[in-house]
């Protein structure tokens, strides 16, 4: 589960290709400090001769021209694509890179013209495109994914338009689903975890909002069993701005289809478009709040402050995703358990010895005997805990790497100081308005 | 403390004169037995805490001790007759799930409530009337402090209503206070309850048609609705205080619940 990045810097008109194995995960954070710390920062990474395929994040910067170009596309960020965040981030990097011509890479032709500025060294890396990988369908999107049900319907031809009416095929293969539906555990979104937002305004009025992982094909391109396969799915609470990366209303009665998102979502409105064909078709530039809006619910907005409280602890932090950091995570979660366990055995020591207090009134040597218990416990966990971590730094070798764990300044106060000015540049509030809002978990 | 009332507000049944000053009332959870307060832990913490957290509790209940309270409440007839606009934004989203299956089912809004609260909490109600005017459904929004953190709780309650009072009640809570509610007997009520998070909105109406089938369950207008649940809502209420549930508070406690706020 590596996440490689393709690094490209063009200098005198020669490209030269760099390639980092984790860098997928903070590609972000290290433009957001400007030209130079990234140059200095890319040098450190390894050269290659061309582009790694299995990359999940591409960045090409061409220092004559003065142009910056770079896409990520890899799953684990979605929480970071949040529209209103990208869009704080993409104005802070502008801020960064004054003078260059800087763009986030979301769809195929601007694919093409970032591979064609590196020199399109690569096998085949023209021919690919980050962006087609997209959920089939509503019911895959909404975790119900059945293959016999998608095989089914390849097996009828070419996809059915929207709204086409009842035809026997399709009454068949909805008996089959309701089976399937009935037995099938219904998909819960973690209280954080992004999503795509679905309002289906239905032909009688009725409002009904849906949680999905992505938009799917099949609703782009508006194929018949969608509405139906969309009222299936479980009814869902207005999401707030903070969890949804794209959205989409289809005002059925006003017959009105409405999208907003990412550049991905928006290199796909000529198809949407063309689906849609008796439609009206809106790109909402306004987001989430034209999304409200369409659905006549006030939402739950994001405010810029919490915005950058979502992405500026993710830029300050210098920590390197590898494997050490996973096995630090790991750690801390058994430590965590570890601490809850002795915890409840300190507790049923302690608890004849409360008893005994309560009986005898002798609450004095009771309060010192607890106190000595605790203590005593405590030393061991201690003492555990040390010969663990010994255990584990003799036996997997942790050397450090040479390398800059990230761009920009590594002393927290000097980092703290430039993003601060950064800030300012860029006409955001100031770092320490900010850092009331800071989300807990980076 | 006295609630503004409009013009609107005074002509709404539901809506009684109230005292300009209402008395505030803290929950009181100690009255219960001492497992009843240990399933109200037992979700997040490990035993042996949370039975020695409860028996701390149900000490504290036999010694006369009343545990601080960060928020409390109005009686309900004091509660703000509001407009749909009016709502909080957070509990109209946490609705939309549940709104959109009543409506399915044929229910339609009839009033929209803030209650009084102060303190650490806060509370809207939305009430609906089926399209045979004989279950009423109240969906309450709770936000405030839980075990991790501040949470928002939606509930549930069917209500159906017959003379002399013999309410049929089928309610869904958060798995979390369903012990508490099994726990609660008033007098006049047939309470039945599910986990509002396992139970589907659909399942809890089936079972409450079930349940008042055959009963001759009053027909109400909407207008008689709203006066009917504000009788019932009163009564319900007493009996809470008079079993010890709900508590009075001083004039120093209030003052001291007032500067209790919801961060964040």
């Amino acid at each position: 589960m590596c996440g490689p990045a393709n690094l490209v810097l063009i200098r005198g008109g020669h490209p030269s290709y760099h390639q980092d194995t984790w860098a997928a995960y903070y590609l972000y954070r290290e433009l957001v400090w400007g030209p130079d710390d990234f140059e200095n920062w890319v040098m450190q990474r390894d050269q290659v001769d061309r582009w790694d395929e299995d990359a999940g994040a591409a960045v090409v910067v061409d220092y004559d021209q003065r142009k910056l170009f770079w896409s990520a596309w890899s799953g684990t960020l979605d929480d970071f694509w949040i529209p209103r965040v990208a869009e704080l981030h993409q104005r802070l990097v502008k801020a960064a890179w004054p003078g260059y011509d800087v763009r986030y890479v979301g769809c195929r032709e601007q694919w093409q013209e970032m591979v064609e500025l590196a020199g399109g060294k690569g096998n085949g890396i023209e021919r690919f495109d980050p962006f087609a990988v997209r959920v089939e369908s509503v019911r895959e999107a909404a975790g119900q994914y059945d293959p016999d049900f998608d095989d089914d319907d390849e097996d009828d031809g070419p996809p059915r338009r929207l709204l086409s009416g009842p035809d026997k095929a399709l009454e068949d293969d909805d008996d089959d689903d309701d089976d399937y539906d009935s037995e099938d555990e219904p998909f819960e979104f973690m209280p954080e975890q992004a999503r795509a937002w679905i309002t289906l305004i239905d032909e009688e009025g009725s409002v009904r909002h849906r949680h999905l992982m992505q938009i799917p094909l099949d609703l782009l391109h508006a194929e018949s069993h969608v509405i139906e396969h969309l009222k299936a799915c479980p009814p869902a609470e207005v999401p707030p701005e903070s969890v949804v990366k794209e959205g989409v209303w289809i005002d059925v009665p006003g017959r009105v289809i409405g999208l907003w998102g990412g550049k991905n979502l928006k290199g796909r409105m000529d198809t949407v478009r063309e689906h849609w064909d008796d439609w009206r078709i809106e790109w909402a530039e306004e987001g989430y709040l034209r999304h409200c809006a369409a659905c006549d619910t006030p939402g739950r907005p994001m405010a810029e402050i919490d915005a950058l409280g979502s992405l500026l602890p993710r830029v300050l932090t210098i920590k390197r995703f590898d494997m050490n950091e996973l096995a630090d995570q790991i750690g801390s979660g058994v430590k965590g358990f570890a601490k809850k366990a002795t915890g409840c055995l300190l507790m049923l020591i302690c608890l004849p010895l409360l008893i005994f207090g309560a009986v005898s009134g002798q609450w004095m040597a009771v309060g010192i005997t607890v106190l000595i218990t605790a203590i005593v416990v405590a030393v061991i966990f201690k003492v555990i805990e040390y010969r663990v971590r010994r255990w584990y730094r003799e036996s997997i070798p942790t050397a450090e790497p040479e390398d800059d764990p990230a761009a920009g300044p590594l002393d927290e106060r000097e980092r703290r100081a430039r993003l601060d000015r950064l800030l300012l540049v860029a006409g955001f509030p100031r770092l320490e308005e900010v850092e009331p809002r800071f989300v807990a978990d980076v | 403390m006295g609630q503004i009332m409009t013009d609107q507000e005074s002509l709404n049944p539901y809506q009684s004169p109230g005292p300009e000053d209402p008395t505030y009332y803290a929950e009181d959870f100690t009255i219960f037995p001492r497992a009843t307060i240990q399933k109200l832990f037992s979700p997040v913490l490990p035993w042996p805490m949370d039975f020695g957290l409860a028996c701390f509790f149900r000490a504290t209940y036999y010694l006369g001790i009343k545990p601080g309270a960060t928020y409390a409440v109005g009686p309900w007839s004091t509660g703000r007759v509001v407009e749909f606009e009016e709502l909080p934004s957070a509990a109209i989203s946490k609705w939309a799930p549940y709104l959109e299956r009543l409506r399915d089912l044929g229910y339609k809004p009839v009033t929209f409530v803030i209650p009084s609260t102060i303190g650490a909490k806060e509370h809207a109600v939305v009430m609906l009337l089926d399209s045979t005017g004989r279950t009423v459904a109240l969906l309450e929004w709770i936000r405030m402090v839980g075990a991790s953190g501040i949470e928002e709780i939606v509930s549930l309650e069917l209500d159906s209503y017959r003379d002399p009072a013999s309410d049929i009640l089928t309610g869904g809570v958060a798995k979390v206070g369903l012990p508490l509610c099994d726990e609660i007997t008033m007098e006049g009520v047939e309470a039945e309850y599910f986990a509002i998070e396992d139970t589907a909105v659909e399942k809890i109406d089936d079972r409450h048609q079930q349940r008042i089938a055959g009963l001759d369950a009053f027909q109400m207008t909407p207008e008689v609705a709203i006066q009917e649940s504000k009788v019932r809502s009163k009564e319900r209420f007493e009996a809470m205080v008079k079993m010890g549930l709900l508590r009075p508070i001083t004039p120093e406690e209030v003052t001291k619940i007032r500067a209790c706020k919801l961060e964040g």
